[in-house]
């Protein structure tokens, strides 16, 4: 029988993959033309659309269709 | 008053006092059409508007789940769509209306026959004017309006269509269909008492006939339709079905056991499948889920 304990894989409990910093100390450290990482679920909740093919620069903001409130009219 | 509309007679009459009311130059207090879903709120509030209907007056209905706050509502529909303006306004789902908005509702709608409420709003002030606007809220969940507000509502509540109200709701809305003896009868229980379902069905019977060049529905074309359309007995659905089967083979089972034979959440099978088994009598829940007798002798219907 093996009694040796198995290495323990995948995330450890509590660890977490994202940290809070602020934008501008993000700024500071590295200057404004700098190019981040971010995600593309968190760019279309803030209204941001990307070229996909100039991942870093921004070419409009978007307004969301969830931002128009839905109601209709008649007679 | 309310000609059109079938059934509900409670209902009719309650909102017909509100529209004379209106007519005659008085304050129509905001009310609440509360009922499951089918049950004719939209359609009862449209008539109400028909019957309050002067000059250019307009209905408007909205969508609270899509009201982010009330800032954005105030913007887009208060401001250019209703202020001063002669309109009947429903407030469609409205138990997902925003908390901002709620609690300036709370303001607004706590007028006590006044004609007119002035509510500041951000940083200016709007009117709601009660003469020229009459105020109607709908939902399917009443439990999770916020009871404040609940109280500031005249509350008008729905019952189920019974059998013979569907039958004349199907007739009335495609009235060149001749029906074989019983054959709405039986096309009414697969509805299940809604009369969304009812209207929805009678326009399946109608592309139905149109496409077989008949007006005549009689018990063989409606076998042959259900059959086309996979209608079942008392309009059951092929997950309840499933459960049925599930219990009449295996016997009592608990909510786990449907939900792994099923492949449905517990969730699912409570909100979606369950009710309605419950409802007919084809299923019991006394601390494990069985089939009855009734259940049973569907099943061999199905069969």
């Amino acid at each position: 029988m093996n009694n040796n304990t198995k290495r323990k894989r995948g995330r450890p409990a509590g660890s977490t993959s994202f940290a809070r910093v602020k934008i501008a100390d993000l700024i500071a450290q590295l200057g404004t033309n700098f190019t981040i990482t971010v995600s593309k679920k968190w760019l279309e909740d803030i209204g941001l659309e990307v070229d996909s093919d100039k991942p870093n620069r921004v070419i409009a903001a978007v307004e969301s269709e969830e931002d128009k409130i839905q109601f209709t009219i008649e007679d | 008053m309310f000609k059109s509309l079938i059934g509900q007679d409670q209902v009719k009459s309650r909102l017909g006092f509100y529209a004379n009311l209106f007519n005659a130059g008085y304050v129509v207090p905001p009310i609440m059409l509360n009922a499951a879903k089918g049950l004719g709120k939209t359609a009862f509030a449209k008539e109400f508007h028909n019957e309050t209907k002067q000059g250019k007056r307009k209905f408007m209905e909205i969508n609270c789940g899509s009201i982010r706050n009330a800032e954005q509502f105030f913007e887009q529909v208060f401001l250019p769509q209703i202020a001063g303006k002669e309109v009947t306004v429903l407030f469609d789902e409205c138990h997902a209306l925003p908390k901002d908005l709620t609690d300036i509702f709370l303001t607004a709608f706590n007028v006590e026959g006044a004609k007119k409420k002035t509510v500041s709003v951000a940083e200016g002030f709007v009117e709601f004017d009660f003469q020229k606007q009459i105020y109607l809220f709908a939902t399917t969940e009443l439990h999770k309006l916020f009871d404040p507000l609940k109280d500031r509502l005249t509350i008008i509540d729905f019952k189920q269509y019974t059998d013979a109200e569907l039958v004349n709701i199907m007739k009335g809305k495609v009235d060149w269909i001749n029906y074989g003896s019983g054959v709405v009868e039986s096309i009414v229980t697969t509805v299940r008492g809604n009369a969304r379902s009812a209207v929805k069905r009678v326009l399946q019977v109608k592309s139905w006939c149109e496409l077989g060049k008949i007006s005549n529905m009689c018990h063989t074309e409606w076998n042959k339709m259900q059959k086309k359309f996979g209608i079942l007995p008392f309009g059951l659905t092929n997950t309840e079905v499933q459960i049925l089967r599930a219990l009449n083979k295996r016997g009592a089972c608990s909510l786990q056991m449907l939900s792994a034979i099923t492949g449905m959440s517990r969730q699912a099978i409570q909100l979606e499948a369950e009710n309605n088994l419950l409802r007919k009598g084809f299923m019991d829940i006394d601390g494990k889920r069985k089939i009855t007798t009734k259940g049973t002798k569907i099943l061999e219907q199905i069969k």
